[in-house]
Formats: C-alpha cells, sequence, structure tokens
C-alpha cells in the first residue's frame, strides 16, 4: 500500500523539481546573454560615442571658423551614424554569442528573448546619449545665439524637444539592431545564399520605422512616397511598434530551431 | 544560500535515428542509429571518420533535430529542454567560445550558465595546461584551444559531459593530464560522460562502456568487457603463434624477431586456453583498436 502511494507522489515532486529547475536555468542564461550582449555592445559602443562627439567637434568648428553654421551639427552625426552602427553590431553580436550560450546549456528560447532585451535596451540608453547630447547642443547654440534647428527630421524641430529626440532614436536603435541581429541568424541558419535571399524580409521592419519616424535621407522620401508625410507622433509610435514587432518575431522565426554549428577559430 | 542539490547522472537513449544534411548524399549521416548509453558510467563512442559519431552527439546535446526518430536526454527530448540542456555540456574540439573576446569572458560565461560549475577546478586546469586567460580563443594555439575544450568539459560538472574528440593538437603530456584529471574527476564527482577518440589505445583504460558507430548505424554497443571478450591475443615463439592460430579468423599480427603477437576473433574455450598455455602461449585480452579496425573494415568491405 505503502509503496503504491509513494509512486505518484516520488513523481510529482519530481517533476515539481525539474519545473523550478528549468524555470531557473531559463532565468540564469536570459540574464546572462542579455548582460554579454549589452556590455559587450556598449563596450565598442563608448568608442563610437567618442568618435561621433569627435566628429562633431571638428564639423561644428569648422563651421563656426568659417561662418557656415547652419543648424545642428550633433544631429547631422547622430541620427545617421548610431542606428547604423547597431544594426552592424546586431549582426555581429548574435553571432558571436549563439554557440557559447546553447553549448553553456542555454536554449534557443532564453538567447531570443536576451535579443529582444538587449534591442530594447541599447534602444533605450542610445536614445538617452543621443537625446542628452542634442539638448547640451541645443542650450550652447541658444547661448551663443546660434539657429539649433535640424536640417533633415520631422517629428522634432530642434534639440530642445528631447522627448520626441529620445523616442525617435529608441525606436530606431531598437528596430536597426534587432533586423540586423535577424539578418545575421539567416546568413547562420539558412547559409549564404538562401540567407541573402532573405535579407528584402528582414529589412521590412526597417522600412516601417523609417516610414514612421521619417527621419534622415531616406524616411522623408518614403512617407512622402505613400502620403505619410503629415504623420503625427502617435502614429510614428503606432509604426515604431510594429516595426519592433516585425524585427522580434523575424528573429524569433530564424533563431527558434537554429542548428548550432560549432565555433571555428 | 545552501548549495544546488546535485542532480543525478544522466542517461542517453537514441531510437532509429536519422539525419541528412542533403540530397547530394551517398548515405545519411545518421540512418536509423539507437543506442544507449548508462547513466553514471564513462562511454567511449568510436567511429572513422564520417561515421556519424559528432552528429550524434550534436543532437544528444540539442545542437540541432534529427530528421526522424527519438533522441532522449534523462528521459525527455532535450531539444529546447531547459532541463536536458543545463545538464548537457558538449565539448566539440576546442568547446565553443566567444572568439574574439578574452578566454575569461568565455569561462565566465560558462560559470554563470552551469549551476555546478566548479571555478576552483577550472582555475586549476587553466593553470595545468598554461593556457592565457587575457588571450582570445582564437589566438591560442591548436593544443591550447582543445585544453580549454577540456577545462570547459570538466569544470561545469555537468550531469552529462561529452568530449568529441577534444583531443585535437594537444601534445601527449597534455592528454594524459587530461584523462587524469577526467578519471580523478569522475571519481570525486560521478556523472555520465561520453568520450569519442580516434586515440582507442590512450583511451580504452578508462571506457567502461563502449558503442562503435559506421555509416550513421551502430555496430556494437557493449561494456567493455564484453568486447574485450569477443577476442583474444596470443604471444609467444612464432612458429607456435602461427600454428595455434592456423584456420582462425586473425585481426591483428605483429612480430619482433621470433617473438609474435596474433590478435583473434573469438573466443577460446577452457580445453583450447589450457592448449595454449601448455604450448608456452600467453594469453591476454583483445586491443580495442583491433577489434573497431576489424569491425569498421568488415562493415566497409
Amino acid at each position: 500500500m505503502t509503496e503504491n502511494l509513494a509512486g505518484p507522489t516520488a513523481l510529482t515532486d519530481r517533476e515539481v523539481q525539474r519545473a523550478t529547475m528549468r524555470r531557473a536555468a531559463e532565468r540564469r542564461s536570459l540574464r546572462t546573454s542579455a548582460w554579454s550582449m549589452c556590455a559587450g555592445t556598449w563596450q565598442i559602443g563608448v568608442w563610437f560615442w567618442a568618435i561621433v562627439l569627435i566628429i562633431a567637434g571638428i564639423i561644428g568648428y569648422v563651421e563656426v571658423r568659417t561662418d557656415i553654421l547652419d543648424g545642428s551639427v550633433i544631429d547631422g552625426v547622430v541620427s545617421g551614424s548610431a542606428k547604423f552602427f547597431l544594426f552592424v553590431m546586431g549582426i555581429i553580436t548574435p553571432l558571436a554569442m549563439i554557440a557559447v550560450h546553447v553549448a553553456a546549456g542555454g536554449t534557443r528560447r532564453s538567447f531570443i528573448r536576451s535579443a529582444w532585451f538587449t534591442a530594447v535596451f541599447l534602444g533605450l540608453t542610445f536614445a538617452v546619449v543621443a537625446a542628452a547630447l542634442g539638448y547640451v547642443e541645443w542650450l550652447v547654440f541658444r547661448s551663443q545665439g546660434w539657429s539649433p534647428e535640424l536640417d533633415r527630421a520631422q517629428l522634432y524641430v530642434d534639440g530642445g524637444q528631447v522627448g520626441t529626440a529620445f523616442l525617435v532614436q529608441l525606436f530606431f536603435c531598437s528596430v536597426y539592431w534587432l533586423s540586423g541581429a535577424a539578418i545575421g541568424m539567416g546568413y547562420y541558419g539558412f547559409g549564404v545564399w538562401r540567407g541573402t535571399f532573405a535579407i528584402p524580409l528582414f529589412l521590412v521592419p526597417l522600412v516601417l520605422v523609417e516610414l514612421a519616424f521619417q527621419s534622415g535621407y531616406f524616411g522623408r522620401p518614403f512617407a512622402q512616397a505613400v502620403g505619410l508625410a503629415d504623420a503625427q507622433v502617435l502614429t510614428a509610435v503606432v509604426g515604431g511598434l510594429l516595426g519592433l514587432a516585425a524585427a522580434a518575431f523575424a528573429f524569433h522565426l530564424v533563431t527558434r530551431s537554429v542548428a548550432i554549428a560549432p565555433v571555428t577559430t | 544560500m545552501t548549495a544546488p542539490t546535485r542532480p543525478e547522472p544522466f542517461g542517453v537513449e537514441l531510437q532509429d535515428v536519422t539525419l541528412s544534411f542533403g540530397k547530394d548524399e551517398k548515405h545519411p549521416a545518421l540512418d536509423g542509429l539507437s543506442l544507449q548509453v548508462r547513466p553514471g558510467t564513462i562511454t567511449g563512442l568510436l567511429g572513422r571518420n564520417g561515421a556519424g559519431k559528432t552528429t550524434a552527439l550534436s543532437l544528444i546535446a540539442a545542437m540541432r533535430r534529427p530528421d526522424a526518430g527519438t533522441v532522449l536526454v534523462d528521459g525527455e527530448d532535450p531539444f529546447e529542454n531547459a532541463w536536458a540542456m543545463a545538464g548537457t555540456q558538449l565539448v566539440r574540439e576546442s568547446g565553443d567560445t566567444i572568439a574574439a573576446t578574452k578566454v575569461a569572458d568565455s569561462l565566465g560565461y560558462y560559470a554563470e550558465l552551469r549551476e555546478h560549475w566548479d571555478a576552483n577546478l577550472a582555475a586549476g586546469l587553466v593553470d595545468l595546461f598554461e593556457i592565457d586567460l587575457r588571450k582570445a580563443p582564437e589566438s591560442l594555439s591548436r593544443g591550447k584551444r582543445s585544453a580549454l575544450g577540456a577545462v570547459i568539459g570538466l569544470a561545469s560538472r555537468a550531469p552529462l559531459t561529452i568530449f568529441d574528440e577534444v583531443y585535437l593538437g594537444m601534445d601527449a603530456p597534455s592528454r594524459y593530464a587530461f584523462y587524469d584529471a577526467l578519471v580523478e574527476d569522475y571519481t570525486e564527482h560521478p556523472r555520465t560522460i561520453i568520450l569519442s577518440s580516434h586515440l582507442i589505445d590512450e583511451v580504452e583504460r578508462i571506457f567502461e562502456d563502449v558503442v562503435i558507430v559506421d555509416k550513421g548505424r551502430v555496430l556494437l554497443a557493449e561494456s567493455v568487457e564484453s568486447v574485450r571478450a569477443r577476442g583474444v591475443s596470443l604471444t609467444g615463439t612464432a612458429a607456435v603463434v602461427e600454428q595455434f592460430v592456423d584456420g582462425r579468423r586473425v585481426l591483428a599480427r605483429q612480430r619482433l624477431g621470433s617473438t609474435a603477437q596474433v590478435t583473434l576473433f573469438g573466443t577460446l574455450d577452457d580445453a583450447e586456453r589450457a592448449a595454449a598455455t601448455e604450448a608456452g602461449l600467453e594469453l591476454g585480452a583483445v586491443p580495442l583498436q583491433d577489434l573497431f579496425v576489424h569491425l569498421t573494415r568488415e562493415e566497409r568491405s
């Protein structure tokens, strides 16, 4: 009788213990992977921002000395480069991490979630820096009596609109990083040819976010072409969220069952 | 804070597993492969190049999925299974590392993810193998990279630890240091270990079970004692040896001056053993390597 009762009870305890350990393992691998990708990107990101500041300083100095200063310098340097920097880091970072993550016992599922987290974290932090630099520049320009207006921005006219500037950079940086990650994993999982053919699909989130926020060289003509030139911030945020969701889904799609090749050096 | 409970060693079972890498292949990488690995043993996985060893191990470690068949680790499908994956450590050749950053970063990653990671053991082995933690894995020599893989495998203390040809590029002293460390740690912290190697002579002493695969199928899966009992080696005067083996299936022959050693396939009964001993022949167990060569050659012919 005792044996009959002990069987099911023991099984239940075992299952409960395993479920607890599964959850702990998932949390541990998500945390470790997210920390590695965020910290790894920021290690290089510090250099990126240092170079941005140096270049903006040189351009600003030359424009002031030659009397051709016409609007924000920081925005011109940051708007174009931050998202592309993160796009490239998005391609590189998950590719460098996926094999060691799975080999160390992490699931692809936790890796995907950590990549989603990383995209948003990098978007937030890069947006904070970009908006802060824009604001500081706006203060300096105002104190010097220079025009702080932007050349190409659509949703905000100068660095004084910190909140909007932050929002724009948040979506651009997050979506560009995640789309880069999807492209990188597409090559990893599908190989060179099929990975190349899949690129247009992975660029859809970028098109969405460029359309929604209409910044830079591409976004404004895109938006005009499809009649979205007068879209407001709320519409832009909805478009940005759609772009982010599309990029997150694309990364999930290519990573969820990917075969892990050995790291070769 | 209490230390995490150490889980029991994992068992492994593959049932009729098939996997192909492309239509152009002459035969699938795994062709209905079935095998079992007993929990708490050191199992040698042997096979010629392209036999399917690495592919089978990749499936066990959830690196990929089979086309058909069942893979079970500790009774569960390991693919995207947090329990099975957290308890399985596969070291492929040099181990999977973050190639471009410091060795310390890769070890740190494993230490964070592996619940039972032994940092002291890892540090001791890093010293033993003289691995520079400040270097990137990609800038280490082939042998040092393999030694790094050995460190990862041993320090992980995973209930299922798999070494897939981890010796590549390691010099003999390093290889023997690895074997010694493996046996010592296995004795103190029992777990299931699968060791794939071409250096059969070196590692057969530590195997408890052996699985031989060829062309994606299992040729033999037995305990080492059973395998060794499949044959016998005879050493003695060449003329006497040749006279005794006449008409029997010979796996290997070696001769040094007037002394010869012959490995026979099949067992000798008590009368034959007594006759051999009386004839001055020394009887020994069959070397695993001879049997491996014989079985895989026979399969291919």
